[in-house]
């Protein structure tokens, strides 16, 4: 109990706090005057509201990470709708400069349209292909 | 005699009479039937199940006349039966949490993805750009026609300025590459239009000619690592860090450049402000091998002189004491002044040393 009456947590165990420290006070009183049964069972009542003051902090613990795990995905889906646009104008943007290169290329005269000398340079890069982007599945 | 007997009835009739049944009996009945138990009773069976178990025990208890037991198991349950509300709530929480990060999971591995097919049709584009850029330089010059004695005299400083900046080309791929059999022919062009330029008409065609060459030359000794790793952006991490030395880097074809000033004292001796940034800079060419140096000495005025190759070798020295592992040097004279040399203050302006750091990928 002491552990749980800390100042982070004070407010939300208050109630079941207040309400094992009673249970437990009873408890000491029952044993005084010799009843040892009534005793026992404020004991494991006190207990039992200790405990639902611990699922309290551990529930909100929970609770907190969700809404923090929940942000970061909100952000992060955010991004790859970013990066899908992006892909698709650097798509585009590949498209123009093969275009400008065929055309390029069919402009200049049979004769001069030797294979250039760099084995690297001449090399055709074979193109990627748009992998769809896998689908965030949403709840 | 008959005031015994009167009380004796009093007591037994006393004994039997309905013992009142305690108020909080009658809560854990409505906090039972309520949602939000019932709720949990379907989510968290085991904590509804120990709240049933007492609820039960103080009914026993009632039964058995004993008030203060039933009464303490009747609290005893309505804390069991709340706790089973918050295991509830417990169980949903982590439940969404194991749901959300598989889903942050899956979302940072679908980035991954993104990012790697981004850099991919980018390193394309680019690929296909350098070609075409390639392919348009590659293409023969119209030859440029004589021209009169005042435009004769402005080619002649283009000249002199696409030569200088050739050599620099041909040096930073060299570097790189330093077996890279089709930059020594450049070089020898190089020297063989710089002593025609005496002799008009200016080679405006061939110096065009050779700073294209020098620049693909450049371009396909870094073809390899860009290969190796388009992503890397080597080059912008080295400029942030030159940027946060206050060094004022720029980037140019060669790489990322220095430019310093006012380096020398009289006595043509590296001063002590020069001597701390040299070292600075020597430090990080030390972090970033892959970069090798190009120390390049502009004069104000004139052809490049010995005291310019004296001024560079004292710098690439600074820097090779400073830990920078390859350093090539340069005088380029005044070919490629930053302001008019006629103009007021242009000799301190031109009179300059660049560092260049350069850069080993087109990332």
């Amino acid at each position: 109990m002491t552990q749980l009456d800390a100042p982070e947590t004070r407010a939300l165990v208050a109630e079941p706090l207040g309400k094992a420290k009673a249970a437990e006070e009873r408890a000491k009183n029952a044993r005084a005057s010799g009843d040892l049964q009534h005793a026992t069972e404020l004991d494991v009542l006190a207990l039992t509201w200790a405990q639902v003051a611990s699922d309290l902090v551990r529930t909100a613990a929970a609770e907190k990470k969700l809404a923090e795990v929940q942000k970061q995905l909100g952000e992060l889906e955010q991004k790859a709708a970013r990066s899908q646009a992006l892909i698709e104008q650097t798509i585009a943007r590949r498209g123009r400069a093969e275009q400008n290169l065929a055309t390029f290329e069919a402009s200049k005269p049979a004769s001069a349209s030797k294979p250039p000398a760099d084995k690297a340079s001449a090399k055709k890069p074979a193109l990627s292909r748009p992998v769809k982007a896998k689908g965030g599945d949403k709840k | 005699m008959r005031t015994a007997g009167l009380t004796m009835l009093a007591l037994t009739l006393g004994a039997c009479a309905p013992m009142p049944r305690p108020a909080v009996m009658a809560e854990v009945d409505t906090a039972r039937a309520s949602a939000a138990v019932q709720e949990a009773a379907k989510i968290a069976p085991q904590a509804y199940a120990d709240a049933d178990l007492r609820r039960s025990q103080a009914e026993t208890a009632f039964h058995d006349r004993d008030q203060p037991s039933a009464q303490i198991l009747s609290e005893q349950a309505l804390a069991a039966y709340t706790r089973a509300t918050v295991d509830a709530r417990l169980v949903r929480a982590q439940s969404a949490l194991a749901d959300a990060q598989n889903r942050m999971n899956k979302a940072i591995q679908n980035q991954a993805d993104l990012d790697a097919q981004q850099q991919r049709f980018l390193l394309e584009a680019e690929t296909l750009e350098a070609r075409l850029k390639v392919a348009r330089d590659a293409e023969p010059l119209a030859t440029s026609a004589p021209a009169s004695a005042e435009r004769e005299q402005a080619r002649l400083l283009a000249v002199k300025a696409m030569l200088s900046q050739a050599k620099l080309l041909c040096l930073s791929a060299r570097l790189l590459d330093p077996k890279r059999d089709s930059v020594p022919p450049l070089l020898n062009k190089l020297s063989e239009l710089s002593s025609k330029l005496s002799t008009p008409p200016a080679p405006i065609d061939d110096a065009i000619a050779v700073r294209s060459g020098c620049l693909k030359e450049l371009t396909l000794a870094r073809r390899p690592a860009t290969e190796r790793a388009p992503e890397a952006g080597v080059t912008d991490a080295l400029l942030a860090e030159l940027s946060n030395a206050n060094l004022l880097p720029f980037r140019d074809d060669r790489g990322v450049v220095v430019t310093l000033r006012a380096l020398f004292n009289a006595k043509d001796q590296l001063n002590t402000d020069a001597a701390s940034t040299l070292d600075t800079l020597g430090k990080i060419a030390k972090v970033h091998p892959e970069f090798p140096l190009l120390v390049v000495v502009h004069a104000a005025r004139g052809n490049a002189g010995t005291r310019d190759t004296a001024e560079a070798n004292a710098v690439a020295e600074a820097l090779r004491k400073a830990g920078a592992t390859r350093v090539d040097t340069d005088a380029a004279g005044s070919a490629e002044p930053v302001l008019d040399p006629e103009r007021p203050g242009a000799n301190e302006r031109n009179a300059r040393v660049e560092v260049v750091f350069v850069s080993p990928s087109s990332s």
